[in-house]
């Protein structure tokens, strides 16, 4: 054992309580951002939706939008095309080619587009790297911005997917430990006791949701982790020591579908009648289409479609591009089934919910409420009870900040969406900027006020109150009102205008609860546990 | 049948035994104070199964989605059905 002076010892104690709850915070707001991007493509539609509402992103008429853009579009991007519906149903297509970038990252160039599917007509036409084209994506910011905090904090490339899924393995070691920790879950699967001590309520209630909580604990960190690590780490590495470094080339071998080259130029088969064909065959709607080699006889063209009724992996279907003839269903990874390929496809339905609609996206949406619930009602326990030590009032301070500030920052990034939009100032930057003075706000406020709960009630409060503002400011900001909604199919609208004021109530509705002064702030950790068993 | 329509009936199938469960739950009254009658240690043990049996009709029909809804839902429904059991003392002090 290394001797440490007393003064040495209360250093290294402070650094070891700062870097766990620095850590902890962290892992709430990948939590809680991820259950706002759960609803990540009804954010996108209720923020930038069409005139009218657009029952097929890709009707008849696809290949029409397709081939036109690809008559104006530069043929060294006709290498790939992605086309798929984004924000308000609209169909998105990103004609490109594949470089390395400055940092030796691969990356994508071309010429993206939007279509109002229903007209036919372009919306918006830009050009530039992937990157470029995302920063001018007006339509899908406020989406984009929840989901780039939750998978990767807004960090560069590749540090950012690097620290979530260090997050999610300190999430499952969270949950493994609590689990061993608390030996008797299964026994007070029902307490939650009110009376007695303010501490002690908070300690089951945080056991409690961490118990019922606990195999999705276990499910959204593995598969989080896996998303991170896979992007950040396992690509990059599997290329480094198997394919010399070419990433490209790699995932083409392990998906599988390296078309076999023949430059001869051909026309394209009928997209409409593959689009018609695939939804034939597997009952299915189509989710995501990419093209190889347009406008060559080795074009291949294969259509990822959505989950199937009872069903949680969607089949895969590739035609030959220049004939449209269909070829073979294929697995996400290989060209054969496998345990493997069933496994890697199984990752996204477990994490993101989306295999069933709204029904299971609402479950997965209280899943991760249940864990951002866990990990802040964690950090407060652990911070409130210490916070007359030394330190400690900062570390609670900070819990507070960040527990009740990230909603509201989340929040006031929203209507800075909206009234950039309205202002013409630049989304991402008004979001951003507005996201991180709410926060230096909250911070200040859980400083300055003498009681905490005093910053709680007020970033709450100031939270429900934005909260329910919010639709009146999207409303005013140029998008449509109640009326016109119900007038052009966009009901959907109205619903997630509804969902977002009672979210606002429910915020000032947890206002009226007033926390008692615990009895014994420094009670020890055995002793509360010893307390909770009793 | 749908998937909502598995995922609904197991769900309401699992939460009346899962209801019961708490509403006797020893260490609940105990903590309570209450002189309800508490379930016996047998009577938990098949309230439990009953609360689990539907999700392994779902799982033997290969009914998957509707599983993992299932799963999910309960999970959510058992927490909130604790907090509100909790709620009856009328004195309310738990943060946040």
């Amino acid at each position: 054992m290394i001797r440490l002076s007393q003064e040495r010892a209360k250093t290294l104690l402070a650094i070891h309580g700062w870097s766990a709850v620095f850590l902890g915070l962290l892992l709430y707001a990948v939590i809680l951002t991820g259950v706002a991007s759960v609803f990540a493509t009804e954010i996108g539609d209720w923020s930038s939706p069409l005139p009218a509402r657009v029952e097929d992103p890709f009707p008849p008429g696809t290949d029409g939008m397709i081939r036109g853009l690809a008559e104006t579009v530069d043929p060294a991007f006709h290498e790939e095309l992605f086309f798929f519906p984004r924000a308000g149903n609209r169909l998105y297509a990103f004609f490109h080619a594949h470089e390395t970038g400055e940092d030796g990252t691969p990356r994508e160039r071309g010429v993206a587009a939007e279509f109002d599917p229903s007209s036919g007509a372009m919306i918006k036409r830009v050009e530039g790297t992937g990157d470029d084209i995302e920063a001018q994506d007006d339509a899908n910011a406020l989406a984009h911005f929840m989901v780039d905090l939750h998978v990767r904090l807004h960090l560069p490339h590749p540090w950012g997917l690097l620290l979530t899924g260090v997050l999610g393995l300190a999430m499952l070691v969270a949950a493994v430990t609590g689990f061993v920790v608390h030996r008797h879950l299964i026994r007070e699967l029902f307490t939650l006791r009110r009376r007695g001590d303010r501490l002690l309520t908070a300690r089951d209630t945080h056991v409690i949701a961490g118990t019922w909580n606990l195999p999705f604990a276990f499910v959204l960190a593995f598969t989080g982790s896996y998303f991170s690590f896979g992007s950040a780490f396992g690509i990059p590495a599997m290329a480094m020591v198997a394919f010399g470094g070419d990433q490209e080339r790699m995932i083409e071998t392990v998906i599988g579908n390296p078309p076999a080259t023949d430059e001869t130029p051909a026309v394209m088969g009928d997209l409409d009648a593959m689009i018609a064909d695939a939804r034939e065959r597997s009952g299915a709607q189509v989710g995501f289409v990419q093209v190889q080699h347009w406008g060559r006889a080795d074009a291949l063209v294969t259509m990822f479609m959505d989950y199937r009724e009872g069903k949680l992996l969607g089949p895969n279907y590739v035609y030959g591009g220049a004939n449209g003839g269909f070829r073979y269903t294929k697995p996400s990874l290989g060209l054969t089934d496998s345990t493997g390929s069933a496994l890697f496809s199984l990752m996204s339905p477990l994490h993101f919910g989306n295999f069933a609609g709204v029904f299971s996206k609402a479950v997965w949406f209280a899943l991760g409420f249940a864990g951002a619930y866990v990990s802040i009602t964690g950090l407060l326990l652990w911070t409130t009870r210490r916070q007359a030590q030394r330190g400690w009032r900062h570390l609670a301070a900070a819990t507070h900040a960040v527990g009740y500030g990230l909603p509201l920052g989340l929040v006031l990034a929203a209507w800075a969406y909206f009234g950039g939009r309205a202002l013409g100032f630049d989304v991402n930057t008004a979001m951003m900027s507005t996201f991180l003075m709410t926060l230096a706000a909250s911070c200040a406020v859980a400083w300055r006020v003498e009681a905490l709960a005093t910053a709680r009630r007020g970033l709450l409060g100031a939270t429900g109150l934005a909260l329910i503002a919010l639709p009146v400011l999207r409303m005013t900001s140029g998008g449509p009102g109640w009326a016109d909604a119900f007038g052009t199919g966009l009901q959907t609208l109205v619903a997630f205008d509804i969902v977002v004021v009672l979210g606002g109530l429910f915020c000032l509705w947890t206002l009226r609860r007033v926390p008692q002064p615990a009895t014994a702030p420094l009670a020890a950790d055995d002793e509360l546990d010893e307390a909770a068993r009793t | 049948m749908s998937t909502d329509l598995y995922s609904a009936i197991a769900i309401a199938v699992s939460l009346l035994p899962v209801l019961t469960l708490a509403l006797r739950d020893p260490k609940r009254l105990r903590s309570r104070r209450s002189a309800q009658r508490t379930a016996a240690a047998s009577e938990r043990r098949v309230l439990a199964v009953l609360a689990l049996v539907p999700g392994l009709v779902l799982a033997t029909l290969g009914q998957w989605p509707a599983f993992l809804i299932w799963l999910g839902s309960v999970s959510a429904a058992g927490w909130l059905l604790v907090l509100w059991l909790s709620r009856e003392s009328g004195r309310v002090v738990a943060e946040p």
